[in-house]
C-alpha cells in the first residue's frame, strides 16, 4: 500500500486570472452604498495623512546615520586619481574602505532603509551605486553580473554620445577589468567634449565618483562567494575607487565569521550604528498615535496587541505601521458610524451631511445608548426621534471628544515625566506604557497609580523640583487655553520651595513634645507602651517641606484626575477608538497550526453542522473521514501501522450500520478508498510521512511517541 | 657578434643597476631576485617552461615578480585566478591582453572556451603581434584556484611551451606548497622557488622603509621594536604589523611633540604607549575601526567617557525580540543537551537519575560542548520553548517566522536533511557566552538547564 504517492502529486498550481481588487466594491457591499463611498474616502484621507507623517519621520530618524555614512563614502576616496604618477602612489588607499552599518535585527524594515540609502547615495555621493542581496548572489558570476549590470546601465551615466556603450555592454565579459576600462574611459579625460556631462560630474560629484557597493544582508551571504568577490575588488582598488557598505543585522563579529583574516585585512572598516528600531517606534507612537492631530485612535487592546507583536516577535516598525493601516481600514469598513470621524474643522459640515440612516447607526452605538438611558425621559424621546436634535448632540459630543484629546496628551506627558524615573516603575518606563494604561481604564483608580503617588510623596526636595521643572517643559510652549494656568501655578509652587527655609518652624511642635516627656515620668511600663502606641498612630507633625510636597502632589493628582479620564467613559468614543482586538489578532497574528488542529479535532467549529456536534475526544462515524483518521492517529506512537489504522477506521465508520453484513465485501473496498484518501490528505497537511524504517508503516510528524 | 656582446654587456650593466634599485625597494629578498633574474636571462632566451613561486602572504611574491616584468617591459600577462570563475575567462583574459584589446570594444574581442583553441590562438596572437622573438610571461596569481577548474588546465599550462612551440613561460604564484597541487597526471614539474618568511630584523628593516620623514630614523626604529615585541606573539604578517604600527605611531610620538619627553627617553615613551598597544592587541586582525575612528575612540576614553564601541562583549551584543530570545535559548538547549535529558529538565517529575545513567553521565560529561552543536528537530525545540517561556504563547505564524529569521541572521543553522519540508532540522550556532548574555536579559538561568554544567 503506497500512500507515498499522495495527493500532492496531483496538485498543480494554476495562477489564474489576477483580479484587481477594487476597494470601492468592498465598501459598497455594506448596507448603504452612499455612506460606504464616503467612508472609503474618509479612510483614504486619514491614511494618506498618517502615511505622509510617517514618511517624514523615517527621513528624519535615519538622517544622522545616513549623513555620516554619506560623508564617509564620499571622503574615503578623495585622493583617488587615475593618473598613475609615482608621487601619487603614496596617497593611494590600499585597503577597501568599508562602512559596517549595523542595522539591528528587524529585517522586514531593511528593504526600505536600504532603498532610501541607495537613493541618497545616488543623489549626493556618486551615480555609481550597486545594491547586492544575498539571494541574487549565489555564485561569483552572479555577483559580478549584478554589480556590473547596476553600474554600467546606470541611466544617469549615459549622455547621448555614449549610447553605443550601452548596446555593447551585453557582449562584454563580466569582469571587473571591463568595469575598470569603462571607468577609465569615462573619467580619465578631465576635459570631456560634452559640456553637459562635465557639469554633471564636477558640480554634483567629485571628479572621480566612488563606486559604492552595498551589501544588504551580509549574514546570509555564502562565505566563499563573499571572500572571492572582496579579493577580486581589492585587486582593482588602484584602478577603481571602490567603497563597500556592509549591512549587518547582528553585530560586527559576523564579518569575522564570514571572512578569514586574509580577506578581512583587505578591508578598512568603520562602524556605523543605526538607531534601534525601538527608537523609531517610540517616534511613530508619539507623533502618530499619541497626538490630537489625527482623530483616529487605537483602543487599549489593539494598541497593546500591536505593541506586543512588535516587542515579542519582530521589532519591525514596518509591520507595526502595516498593523495600524489595517486597523484604520477595518475601522472604516466595519463600523458604520466611522463616517463622522473627521478633523475638528470639518465637523459641522460632516454632521450637516448626515442622512437619517447615519443617525440611526449612531443611535445604535452602545455608548450613545447608555447616554440615552441615563438622560431624562423627555430628552430620551428627542434623542431617539428628532434627527436635528440628535445631530446637535452628536456634534457636541464630537467636539467634546476632540477637546478632550487636545488636553489629554500634554497632561499625559506630564504624568509620564513624573513617574518614569520612580523606583520599580509602577506605571512603566515608557510613555507608551502609561498611555496604554490610561486607554484601558481610568488611570487614577488603578493600584499602580496609587503606588506612584505614594512614591512621589516620599521624594526629596531636589528630585521633586527637578521633576516639576521638566513637567513644565513637557507641557510645552504653545499650550492649550484650558491648560494655561498650570505652568504659572507650578512655577509659584516651585518658588515656594525656594523660600521654604524662611518659614519659621511652628511652635506647637515643641510644646507637644515637652508635654509628652513630662507625662512620661509618672506612668508605669504598661501605660508607657500604650502611650507610645498611640503616639505612633497619631499622624506625625509635618515639616513645612512635607506639607508643601503634599500640596504639590495633590495638585498633580487633581490635574490628572481632571484630564486623564478614560476615553471609554465618553459617549461616542467608538467613533474614535478602534478596539476589536480579536479581528486584528486573527489577521496579523494568526496561528495556522491551531486552526488546522481545531478543524480536525472539532469539525463542528467550522462546519456548523448538527451531526458533528459532540464533546471533544469522541470519535463518531458522522464526522468527515479526515477527522476520524486524524483522531485515530493521535492515539498512535511514532510509527503507525496502516493496517491497524484501517481496521480502526472501518470499525468506527461501520459501528452504526452493522446490520448490513451482506454488503461487507463491497463496502470494504469503498471504505478502503475513503481511508486512503483521508490518509493522503493527512499527509498533505503534514501530519504523517511515509517511512522506510518499517514496511506498511507511516511516521508521525507531530509528537509521535512523546 | 660584437654588437650582440656590446648589447649584452650594456644589458648586464642595466640589470646590475636595476638589481640595486630592487634591493632597495625589496630589502631581504636578494637571493630570490637574483635567482629570478638569472632564470629570465636575456629577452630572447628561453626561460624554464614554468616557475612555481610560493610563500606566505605579504612575502613579496607578486610585488617582486611584477616589478621585474614591468621594469624590463617584458611581454607579460598578469591574471588573478580568483577572478576567473570559469576557464573561459582565463583564456580570454590572457589572449585579449596579449592582443592589446581594449575591453570596451567588444567587436574584436577574442572568443575562446577550451584549451585546444587557446593553444592555437595563443600561437596565432603571438605571431601576429610579433612578440614571439621574446619570452612571453604568463603570471597566474593565486594559482591554487586552478586546481578547482577543469583537470587539464594545470598540466597544460605547465607544459605550455611544449604545446605551443613558443617562447613562453608560465609563472604560478601561490601560498601553498607544490606538493598540494599534484592531483592528476601529466604534470611537468615546474621550477620551484620559495619566498621565505621574514625574520624579526627583516621585518623592521622593511617597515623602516616608510618611516615618517619628520622623525628621526632611530626613533622610529625604536618604536618598531616596541611594536614587534608586543605583537610578534600573535602576528607575523607584515601587512597587519604595518597597519598596527601606522595606527599607533601618532600616539607614541605625542609626548615628543608636546615636549613632555625627548626622543631618547624610551622608558617614558614605552610607559606611555604600552597600554594602547595592549588594547590594540585585542583587536589584531579585526580591522573593525579605521585609524580615524580609533583615534576618536582613544580621545573619548581619555575624556573620561565610557567607550561607545569597545570590548569583545559589546562587539557581539545583539538585541532580539522577546520570544526570539527564548527560541534561541530553546535551540541552544536542544543543541547541547542530549534528548534523553529533556525529561529531567523540563518535566515536572522527571528528576530521577539512576546509578547507571549517572555513570553514563560521567562518561559523556564535558563532551557536549566540546563536540559542538547537534542538530535537533523543530518539534523538540518548540517543546523546550514552551517549557521555558513564561506565560502561554500561542503557536502563531509569527513565532515560526521568527525561527526562519533567526536562520537568516545566522544564529540558527538549517541542517540539510533528506526531507526539508516535513521535518526540518536546525542547529544552534551561537556561543555559550552569547546565550548567557541573552538569557540574562530575560532572567533565565540557562546554566541550570545545561546538562554539561549541572
Amino acid at each position: 500500500m503506497d500512500t507515498g504517492s499522495s495527493v500532492s502529486k496531483g496538485c498543480f498550481a494554476y495562477k489564474g486570472k489576477k483580479k484587481r481588487v477594487n476597494p470601492a466594491d468592498y465598501f459598497k457591499a455594506c448596507e448603504h452604498p452612499v455612506s460606504g463611498a464616503s467612508r472609503q474616502s474618509t479612510c483614504d484621507q486619514t491614511w494618506e495623512e498618517i502615511d505622509q507623517e510617517i514618511q517624514i519621520l523615517r527621513a528624519d530618524l535615519n538622517s544622522k546615520i545616513f549623513d555620516d555614512l554619506l560623508a564617509f563614502t564620499s571622503s574615503c576616496h578623495e585622493k583617488f586619481s587615475l593618473d598613475h604618477d609615482q608621487d601619487h602612489k603614496e596617497s593611494f588607499v590600499t585597503e577597501i574602505p568599508t562602512a559596517a552599518l549595523v542595522t539591528g535585527v528587524n529585517t522586514p524594515d531593511h528593504g526600505v532603509m536600504f532603498s532610501t540609502l541607495v537613493e541618497l547615495l545616488h543623489e549626493r555621493v556618486s551615480p555609481l551605486v550597486a545594491l547586492l542581496r544575498s539571494k541574487d548572489c549565489n555564485k561569483v558570476k552572479n555577483v559580478l553580473t549584478k554589480t556590473l549590470g547596476q553600474l554600467l546601465q546606470n541611466p544617469d551615466m549615459f549622455t547621448d554620445e555614449d549610447d553605443d556603450l550601452i548596446t555593447n555592454t551585453k557582449n562584454l565579459p563580466c569582469t571587473l577589468s571591463t568595469l575598470s576600462a569603462w571607468y577609465n574611459n569615462k573619467y580619465k579625460q578631465p576635459h570631456s567634449p560634452s559640456k553637459k556631462r562635465k557639469s554633471v560630474s564636477t558640480s554634483e560629484h567629485q571628479r572621480y565618483p566612488p563606486i559604492v557597493i552595498v551589501f544588504e544582508d551580509l549574514e546570509s551571504w555564502v562565505p566563499q562567494i563573499l571572500q572571492d568577490f572582496i579579493t577580486i575588488c581589492s585587486n582593482y582598488i588602484h584602478h577603481l575607487p571602490i567603497v563597500f557598505v556592509f549591512g549587518i543585522a547582528t553585530s560586527v563579529a559576523a564579518v569575522h565569521r564570514l571572512l578569514p583574516n586574509t580577506v578581512s585585512s583587505l578591508l578598512c572598516m568603520e562602524k556605523f550604528q543605526a538607531p534601534p528600531s525601538t527608537e523609531y517606534l517610540t517616534l511613530v507612537i508619539n507623533q502618530i498615535i499619541m497626538t490630537s492631530k489625527f482623530p483616529f485612535k487605537l483602543g487599549s487592546k489593539v494598541f497593546q496587541l500591536l505593541l506586543d507583536i512588535f516587542l515579542y516577535h519582530d521589532f519591525s516598525v514596518l509591520n507595526f505601521i502595516k498593523g495600524l493601516q489595517f486597523c484604520i481600514l477595518d475601522h472604516f469598513f466595519s463600523f458604520p458610524c466611522s463616517r463622522i470621524l473627521c478633523h475638528h474643522e470639518d465637523l459641522p459640515q460632516t454632521i450637516k451631511d448626515m442622512k437619517h440612516h447615519d443617525i440611526e447607526s449612531v443611535r445604535m452605538t452602545p455608548s450613545f445608548m447608555r447616554y440615552v438611558e441615563s438622560s431624562p425621559p423627555k430628552e430620551q424621546i428627542a434623542l431617539l426621534e428628532n434627527d436635528d436634535y440628535t445631530k446637535k448632540v452628536i456634534e457636541e459630543f464630537m467636539s467634546q471628544m476632540n477637546k478632550y484629546h487636545e488636553l489629554f496628551f500634554p497632561v499625559l506627558r506630564c504624568l509620564h515625566c513624573l513617574v518614569s524615573k520612580l523606583p520599580k516603575h509602577p506605571l512603566g518606563k515608557q510613555l507608551r506604557e502609561v498611555y496604554s494604561m490610561t486607554l484601558g481604564s481610568f488611570v487614577c483608580e488603578t493600584e499602580q497609580y496609587k503606588d506612584a503617588i505614594e512614591l512621589l510623596k516620599m521624594m526629596s526636595k531636589d528630585e521633586l523640583t527637578e521633576l516639576m521643572k521638566t513637567s513644565v517643559q513637557e507641557l510645552g510652549q504653545d499650550i492649550h487655553n484650558d491648560l494655561q494656568d498650570i505652568p504659572p501655578d507650578l512655577e509659584s509652587l516651585l518658588q515656594r520651595f525656594d523660600t521654604l527655609h524662611e518659614i519659621p518652624e511652628e511652635e506647637e511642635d515643641t510644646d507637644s513634645q515637652e508635654e509628652s516627656t513630662l507625662h512620661l515620668e509618672k506612668t508605669d511600663l504598661h501605660n508607657l507602651r500604650k502611650k507610645l502606641m498611640e503616639a505612633g498612630k497619631k499622624s506625625k507633625k509635618l515639616s513645612p517641606y512635607e506639607k508643601l510636597r503634599l500640596e504639590v502632589v495633590d495638585y498633580y493628582d487633581n490635574l490628572f484626575r481632571k484630564y486623564l479620564s478614560c476615553p471609554k467613559s465618553f459617549p461616542l468614543h467608538e467613533v474614535f477608538y478602534y478596539d476589536s482586538a480579536a479581528d486584528v489578532k486573527r489577521q496579523l497574528n494568526s496561528s495556522p497550526r491551531s486552526a488546522v488542529q481545531t478543524a480536525l479535532a472539532t469539525p463542528h467549529h467550522y462546519l456548523q453542522c448538527k451531526c458533528c456536534e459532540m464533546e471533544p475526544g469522541i470519535i463518531s462515524s458522522m464526522m468527515p473521514d479526515l477527522c476520524i483518521v486524524y483522531k485515530l492517529h493521535l492515539e498512535c506512537t511514532q510509527l503507525i501501522n496502516l493496517f491497524d489504522w484501517l481496521q480502526a477506521f472501518v470499525t468506527v465508520v461501520t459501528s452504526e450500520q452493522e446490520e448490513e453484513e451482506g454488503k461487507k465485501k463491497t463496502v470494504e473496498k469503498v471504505l478502503q478508498a475513503r481511508f486512503i484518501r483521508a490518509v493522503s490528505e493527512l499527509q498533505f497537511l503534514g501530519f504523517i510521512k511515509p517511512t522506510k524504517r518499517k514496511t506498511d508503516h507511516v511516521a508521525r510528524l507531530t509528537w509521535g511517541g512523546c | 657578434m660584437t654588437d650582440i656582446q656590446e648589447a649584452a654587456s650594456e644589458n648586464m650593466a642595466e640589470v646590475d643597476n636595476f638589481k640595486e634599485d630592487l634591493n632597495k625597494t625589496f630589502p631581504c629578498r636578494q637571493s630570490q631576485i637574483n635567482l629570478l633574474l638569472s632564470l629570465f636571462g636575456q629577452r630572447h632566451q628561453y626561460t624554464y617552461s614554468s616557475l612555481f613561486i610560493y610563500g606566505h602572504t605579504g612575502t613579496g611574491k607578486t610585488a617582486v615578480t611584477t616589478n621585474i616584468l614591468n621594469h624590463f617591459k617584458l611581454p607579460h600577462v598578469l591574471v588573478n585566478c580568483v577572478e576567473c570563475y570559469s576557464s573561459r575567462f582565463l583564456y580570454e583574459m590572457i589572449l585579449n591582453s596579449l592582443h592589446g584589446n581594449s575591453v570596451t570594444e567588444s567587436s574584436d574581442l577574442v572568443k575562446c572556451d577550451n584549451m585546444n583553441d587557446f593553444v592555437r590562438m595563443f600561437k596565432q596572437v603571438s605571431q601576429e603581434k610579433g612578440i614571439n622573438q621574446e619570452t612571453i610571461y604568463i603570471v597566474l596569481d593565486k594559482a591554487e584556484r586552478l586546481r578547482e577548474m577543469e583537470m587539464n588546465i594545470l598540466p597544460a599550462f605547465l607544459r605550455l611551451q611544449e604545446l605551443t612551440q613558443q617562447n613562453v613561460c608560465v609563472i604560478l604564484l601561490s601560498e601553498i606548497v607544490w606538493e598540494k597541487f599534484r592531483t592528476g597526471s601529466g604534470y611537468c614539474e615546474p621550477f620551484v622557488l620559495h619566498f621565505s618568511d621574514y625574520t624579526n630584523d627583516q621585518l623592521i628593516e622593511i617597515m623602516m622603509l616608510d618611516h615618517p620623514t619628520e622623525y628621526d630614523e632611530n626613533f622610529y626604529r625604536m618604536y618598531l621594536n616596541l611594536v614587534l615585541s608586543v605583537f610578534q606573539m600573535v602576528c607575523r604578517n607584515l601587512k597587519e604589523l604595518h597597519h598596527l604600527a601606522k595606527l599607533n605611531f601618532q600616539r607614541y610620538a605625542e609626548p615628543v611633540k608636546t615636549g613632555e619627553a625627548t626622543a631618547e627617553d624610551t622608558r617614558k615613551l614605552w610607559k606611555n604607549i604600552e597600554p594602547h598597544l595592549k588594547k590594540a592587541l585585542q583587536t589584531v586582525y579585526l580591522r573593525e575601526v579605521s585609524s580615524s575612528q580609533w583615534e576618536k575612540m582613544q580621545q573619548s576614553i581619555e575624556a573620561g567617557q565610557p567607550p561607545a564601541l569597545q570590548g569583545l562583549s559589546s562587539r557581539s551584543h545583539v538585541e532580539l525580540p522577546y520570544y526570539s530570545k527564548f527560541l534561541l535559548i530553546a535551540a541552544y538547549l536542544a543543541s547541547y543537551n542530549p534528548a534523553k535529558t529533556d525529561k529531567r529538565f523540563f518535566a515536572k517529575h522527571g528528576g530521577k537519575t539512576s546509578r547507571q545513567s549517572k555513570l553514563l553521565k560521567k562518561h559523556e560529561r564535558a563532551s557536549n560542548h566540546m563536540l559542538g552543536p547537534k542538530p535537533f528537530a523543530l518539534d523538540r525545540m518548540m517543546a523546550i520553548f514552551y517549557a521555558v517561556v513564561e506565560g502561554r504563547v500561542a503557536p502563531t505564524a509569527n513565532i515560526f517566522m521568527q525561527i526562519s529569521s533567526l536562520v537568516s541572521l545566522n544564529l540558527l543553522g538549517h541542517v540539510a536533511s533528506d526531507d526539508q519540508i516535513d521535518s526540518p532540522k536546525y542547529k544552534c550556532l551561537v556561543s555559550l557566552d552569547f546565550i548567557k548574555s541573552v538569557s540574562r536579559t530575560v532572567n533565565f538561568e540557562v546554566m541550570r538547564y545545561l546538562f554539561d554544567f549541572v
